[in-house]
């Protein structure tokens, strides 16, 4: 009859000295001198990559999205590896043109004519939506906003893009010029969102009264994000312009220059281009036409003050 | 073997009948003083054990908000390749978050991108903690020659980046040691709280 007490008594001690024991994680050394991994280097041994620059049109991680399978489609036609290159500003993507630090340029065309006025940039091919190769500047608002003309945006707070955008800033600049106007004495207040997404959200999100914008990247959006789109409204659309180009230093190996020209040109005829075209909300691209981005040509002389 | 038990029998059987000679008064007495103090440790387990889970809670949605915030942040100064500003994000961080040990980037491949240890990453910390493709974060204890680290790692920009790891001290953020894990806290008497579910230790 007591052995069952005894060893009720004697398991109840059992379970108490059943300490908790430290749990077990995995150990590491944090203090290891010699051992352990360096920061890798930026590029693998192998062939040396195209380096393609793409200017903030829309902001660094929708365009990582955007142009990941054009620049996948390059690498497989040109049987090398490519390089995305991205920087906050327009001057800088034009800069590492200037310098040799990039192959090609998918740039806008306000900083096109910038580097072609310089001497560092050549036209290499457009591309072209529905039929045709221009694009718009569009003024918009917020849709609850009472703004119905570009007039009742005097005094108000305005987004512009990049001092190097044609169709976020240049335009804006052009037309206010033609009213006697800069934005300094037209606008309350501007600020540069350096990208054209950016921008628009700023409108939506009410940071801005307006914005100049891309009416590609608009479209695209608004497609993409039927939401978005409800909350803005477009007060005004410029007259069209030449389409943001693809651009290389005049100075590019003309082997590679061309390689390059026929992969674009020839994106359309292929399964994978097509499908980094449809991506890029682009039906092809074509063979530029300098005479196209005259009108802007003409605006950049005026608003920069060129000679 | 059987010298030892019939000792021990005997030992117990000794006990009992002391047990059982003792008047009712004192083991009356004895059985209130024993239920009182058996409440009372009780009592005490149960607040420093839901004192240490919420702290290790807190430690743990703290660096997970770190990393993720580091993850938000180096998208674009990995995308714009500005080398210098993500250096300088991970200085700041761990400037402004002395319980943060160790902050580093690893890109897509698994090599590292940038990293605040003066030298190397340690090849340990490369072999653990490592991200699933659908997770939004992992949490891992890891026990390390200057105590325990709870490791965060988060993805940047979806994992297309790559991702961040993070390490938080358990002893720089938590200033009563005795409630870290493995205290002694967690020792023999205080085993019948967990026993009896409650979160002494995990």
């Amino acid at each position: 009859m007591r052995r069952p007490v005894y060893m009720f008594i004697l398991g109840l001690f059992l379970l108490l000295l059943t300490a908790c024991s430290r749990p077990t994680y995995p150990f590491v050394r944090l203090n290891v001198e010699a051992e352990g991994a360096v920061v890798a280097a930026e590029r693998a041994a192998g062939r040396l990559p195209l380096r393609v620059a793409i200017a903030a049109v829309i902001s660094p991680k929708a365009t990582f999205d955007t142009y990941s399978p054009l620049l996948d489609y390059l690498a497989k036609r040109l049987d090398r590896p490519v390089e995305l290159l991205q920087r906050p500003t327009y001057a800088e993507i034009n800069e590492l043109l200037r310098t040799g630090q990039a192959d090609i340029g998918f740039i806008c065309g306000g900083a096109y004519v910038e580097g072609e006025r310089e001497g560092y940039m050549e036209l290499l091919a457009v591309p072209e939506i529905g039929g045709t190769a221009t694009y718009r500047a569009l003024i918009i608002v917020p849709a609850d906003s009472p703004y119905r003309s570009f007039e009742d945006l005097r005094g108000r707070r305005f987004a512009f893009t990049d001092p190097l955008s044609n169709s976020g800033r240049l335009y804006l600049q052009y037309r206010l010029a033609q009213m006697g106007e800069t934005p300094d004495s037209f606008f309350g207040e501007t600020i540069y969102t350096y990208s054209h997404d950016n921008s628009i959200r700023a409108v939506a999100q009410g940071i801005v009264d307006g914005a100049t914008v891309d009416s590609l990247v608009f479209d695209a959006l608004v497609k993409s994000e039927p939401e978005l789109g409800k909350r803005l409204r477009i007060i005004e659309r410029s007259r069209p312009f030449g389409i943001p180009p693809v651009v290389v230093h005049p100075d590019l190996d003309p082997a590679l220059k061309m390689a390059v020209r026929d992969a674009l040109i020839g994106m359309h005829k292929d399964p994978q281009g097509r499908q980094a075209l449809a991506v890029l909300h682009v039906d092809r691209f074509v063979l530029p036409d300098p005479a196209a981005y005259e009108s802007i040509r003409r605006m950049a002389a005026q608003v920069r003050g060129w000679k | 073997m059987s010298d030892h038990s019939s000792r021990a029998r005997r030992w117990l059987r000794r006990f009992w009948q002391w047990i059982t000679g003792i008047s009712i008064r004192y083991k009356l007495l004895g059985m209130v003083l024993a239920v009182i103090l058996l409440l009372g440790l009780a009592v005490t387990a149960q607040v420093q054990a839901q004192l240490a889970h919420d702290l290790r809670q807190s430690l743990e949605e703290r660096g997970i908000a770190l990393a993720r915030d580091m993850a938000d942040d180096a998208t674009d100064l990995i995308l714009t390749q500005n080398i210098f500003g993500l250096n300088q994000k991970l200085r700041a961080t761990l400037e402004t978050n002395p319980d943060v040990r160790y902050v580093f980037l690893l890109d897509a491949q698994g090599q590292v991108r940038a990293h605040s240890f003066p030298n190397r990453v340690p090849p340990d910390l490369l072999a653990v903690n490592r991200l699933g493709p659908d997770q939004p974060w992992r949490v891992q204890i890891l026990d390390s020659d200057e105590g325990l680290i709870t490791d965060v790692a988060a993805p940047i920009f979806e994992g297309k980046l790559g991702t961040v790891r993070l390490g938080l001290s358990l002893i720089a953020g938590w200033k009563q040691p005795w409630l870290l894990p493995h205290a002694g806290f967690c020792s023999p008497p205080w085993r019948l709280s967990s026993w009896a579910g409650w979160p002494c230790c995990s």
